[in-house]
């Protein structure tokens, strides 16, 4: 293992891009602070020399604030040998260089990289390394056509010499210092007083004073201030802030969905099914493979995976539209509109990004809460993502939907997505007021400068989500799929069932838990069995459907409407099945991500409640459509109608607050304090 | 010169910070520091939400978000 080299930074200042182009790894990156919520180790060589490179979350001091801010701090402290590498963004180089010196307090080897962000900013490089004392380098962090001058200072570096006495550093620490400190030292009996409170605010504004005097002498020269935008007149205007982040979720479900993604799917199911499964099916009959294995691969694979496999171009766009988002800056313009509506349910505009990145995949987007800066709130929102509906459930609402609802099916797929919103808003406001209770939540951010999208990390992060997306299909899927043949052609006797003529192991476990179901409209053992299945992975779902029914991937749909197949639904139960898979238990991937990064006790919650929540959903969407199907629209309406005044009002006495003025923390009337 | 809490101050207009209330957590006073909002130091607002609730801030250079429980935690005068 090569020496290890820590890079520390602000959020958003480019230190995963320059990890990614030292190191050739592919670490997810975007415009947004708190991307990279866990360190990243890799290896890379350099002019024969190995060196070990660390991608740390992003921090503001060496104060950590939330929890992914505690996993730099703690990095930092505990592997005393590392080098550090504090790289520093050019527009935003005052706040960065309040790092830089608090990293100067520890006795390390500490590099300062500034990455030329704007090209507008100028400054003289060889004074600001002679007023720091430490080596400075600038470069492009996606550029490793300007790594020359680092790569000269990696042949000379120093080594450690690492004498820090910790308890000194942290007691010096302790007079302008935090609660973090304190509890490093052991120190129980910590106040926080007015004391503290002073000293550290006269900490800190020595320390902007002496930067200050470092910019002016450095001749630091800032044209444009970091996030202003005349866009923003537009896309921030408070009355169409919102239509407009509407209207873009419909041209990306659009063009996701329909047009552009049902071409590609439609195109790539004929290369799966009709030419390639036709020509290996025909080729294994030539060789007069026996009919089961015939039929385990045409119906098992290809029926199974295939099903999956084809609606990939649908899923690459999706993750396409939500990395242009990300990389744009978009996404913080929308957390500043969002975080008015979010706070009256107990999160705030920081959830923005968990929401938006838990339609993509929700393990991932539950990983993102980190960045929340306490703990109930991380908690509130990593229980939120899965609601959102991520793009495993895609093939479900495309495969069901399409076969009852036809050109409609846009709206019902959006339907779907806003109800996940809604629940994910109650289930919120139930939280709040119960057992997780914001504590205190800031809401504090920096707001990115909008970026144009680069098309090399736009394919890097979309191929990435790709490539989990088909390994999921490739391991998990695929060996799934086939169980799932094996217990549908399998008898309890371990006979096949298409010659003995007994029940599956699926058709009489289905059976036996079917009842659950019958208040939903679809106890069918298939659509029972497909559930269960799903709860490995939602892309099973669709799959054993097609195995289940025995068709290939082009008759799908047209076999759910036909009541004597093993999966058969009602225009009222399919409604009631895709609201099902929207809500119901997160994947197993998801539960393994809680268990870890909220404990146990609150991932059997969401376990439990999430099926509940679905149940309930499922139930009123059956009875809704059932009402319509006997009565009419009208009376459907009235009886909607009449349930949402009722919701509302009980909602609203719920959500009532006593309003206590922020300043001084009564009832107070005064606009104006000294 | 008059004395306002941030949350109460106008769009597009220049405000010196005059300081940081008492009685706010340490947590938000620290990141309200390090993100420069300390005595003297001028601010504009450049934008407010829709229920006024977060404020869209210039500060050193940079815009910054706030939301208006913070934002009332800094008494600017202008």
């Amino acid at each position: 293992m090569g020496e290890e080299i820590l890079i520390v930074g602000n959020p958003n200042t480019g230190k995963s891009t320059f990890f990614n182009s030292l190191t050739n790894m592919k670490v997810h990156t975007g415009n947004f602070h708190g991307v990279t919520v866990n360190f990243t180790k890799a290896e890379a060589k350099i002019e024969n020399k190995v060196y070990t490179f660390v991608d740390l979350p992003g921090l503001y001091s060496l104060t950590p604030n939330s929890y992914e801010e505690k996993v730099s701090v703690d990095y930092i402290l505990s592997h005393k040998n590392s080098k550090i590498i504090c790289l520093c963004s050019n527009q935003t180089l005052r706040r960065n260089l309040l790092l830089v010196r608090e990293l100067m307090m520890l006795k390390r080897e500490i590099l300062v990289v500034v990455n030329m962000v704007d090209k507008h900013v100028t400054f003289d490089k060889d004074r600001l390394e002679k007023l720091l004392g430490l080596n400075t380098i600038v470069l492009k962090a996606n550029n490793k056509k300007s790594f020359n001058e680092f790569f000269a200072y990696l042949k000379n570096i120093k080594s450690n010499i690492d004498d820090t006495n910790y308890e000194n550093f942290y007691k010096q620490k302790m007079q302008c210092g935090s609660e973090y400190y304190a509890s490093l030292l052991n120190i129980k009996d910590f106040k926080i007083n007015e004391i503290y409170h002073k000293n550290l605010e006269n900490y800190i504004k020595n320390e902007y004073k002496k930067i200050d005097e470092i910019l002016n002498s450095i001749n630091y020269k800032q044209l444009n201030t970091v996030g202003k935008s005349k866009l923003d007149k537009i896309l921030l205007n408070k009355y169409l802030c919102l239509p407009i982040f509407f209207c873009i979720l419909i041209v990306i479900f659009y063009l996701t969905f329909f047009s552009l993604g049902k071409f590609l799917s439609d195109n790539l199911r004929y290369l799966i099914q009709d030419l390639l499964g036709k020509e290996v099916v025909s080729f294994l009959v030539e060789k007069n493979v026996p009919n089961f294995v015939v039929s385990l691969i045409s119906e098992g694979i290809f029926g199974g995976v295939g099903s999956v496999v084809s609606f990939l171009p649908q899923v690459v766009i999706l993750f396409l539209f939500l990395d242009i988002l990300e990389q744009s800056g978009y996404i913080s313009r929308l957390a500043f509109c969002l975080d008015d509506t979010l706070k009256y349910v107990g999160l705030s505009g920081r959830s923005v990004y968990t929401l938006i990145m838990g339609f993509g995949c929700s393990t991932t987007a539950s990983l993102t809460a980190r960045n929340m800066s306490d703990n109930n709130a991380k908690i509130k929102t990593a229980l939120l993502s899965p609601y959102m509906s991520c793009s495993a459930k895609l093939p479900v609402y495309a495969v069901i939907g399409g076969a009852f609802f036809g050109a409609q099916n846009i709206v019902i797929i959006v339907l779907l997505y806003i109800l996940g919103v809604i629940v994910a808003l109650l289930m919120s406001l139930f939280l709040e007021k119960t057992k997780l209770k914001s504590t205190g939540q800031t809401f504090i951010m920096e707001f990115p400068s909008y970026q144009k999208i680069s098309l090399k990390h736009t394919i890097q992060n979309v191929w990435e989500s790709t490539w989990a997306f088909l390994i999921r299909i490739g391991s998990v899927i695929l060996s799934l799929s086939i169980v799932i043949w094996l217990l549908q052609n399998l008898s309890f006797s371990l006979t096949y069932v298409k010659y003995s003529g007994e029940k599956s192991i699926l058709q009489v476990l289905g059976e036996l838990l079917s009842f659950v179901f019958k208040p939903l409209g679809f106890s069918s053992w298939g659509a029972v069995s497909a559930l269960i299945a799903g709860l490995v992975a939602k892309e099973v779902i669709v799959s054993s459907i097609a195995i289940f029914n025995g068709v290939n991937i082009d008759a799908i749909s047209q076999s759910i409407v036909i009541a004597s197949n093993a999966v058969f639904f009602t225009p009222a139960s399919a409604m009631s099945f895709m609201v099902f898979c929207l809500l119901y238990c997160p994947c197993i991937s998801t539960i393994a991500t809680f268990k870890k990064e909220i404990g146990t006790k609150w991932t059997i919650f969401s376990i439990i409640s999430q099926f509940l929540v679905a149940y309930v959903a499922a139930m009123f969407t059956y009875t809704i459509f059932r009402i319509t199907e006997l009565y009419g629209f009208l009376t459907t309406f009235v009886i909607v109608v009449i349930v949402a005044i009722v919701l509302g009002t009980i909602i609203h006495f719920i959500g009532k607050n006593k309003k206590v003025c922020a300043f001084c923390s009564k009832h107070c009337i005064n606009k104006v304090h000294k | 010169m008059k004395n306002f809490l941030l949350c109460d101050a106008a769009i597009n207009k220049n405000y010196t910070i005059l300081n940081l209330c008492h009685n706010i957590d340490i947590k938000t006073k620290t990141r309200l520091l390090e993100f420069g909002f300390f005595q003297g130091q001028t601010l504009t607002i450049i934008n407010k939400s829709l229920r006024k609730g977060v404020l869209l801030i210039e500060i050193a250079n940079q815009l910054v978000t706030l939301r208006t429980l913070e934002a009332a935690c800094v008494v600017v005068y202008g």
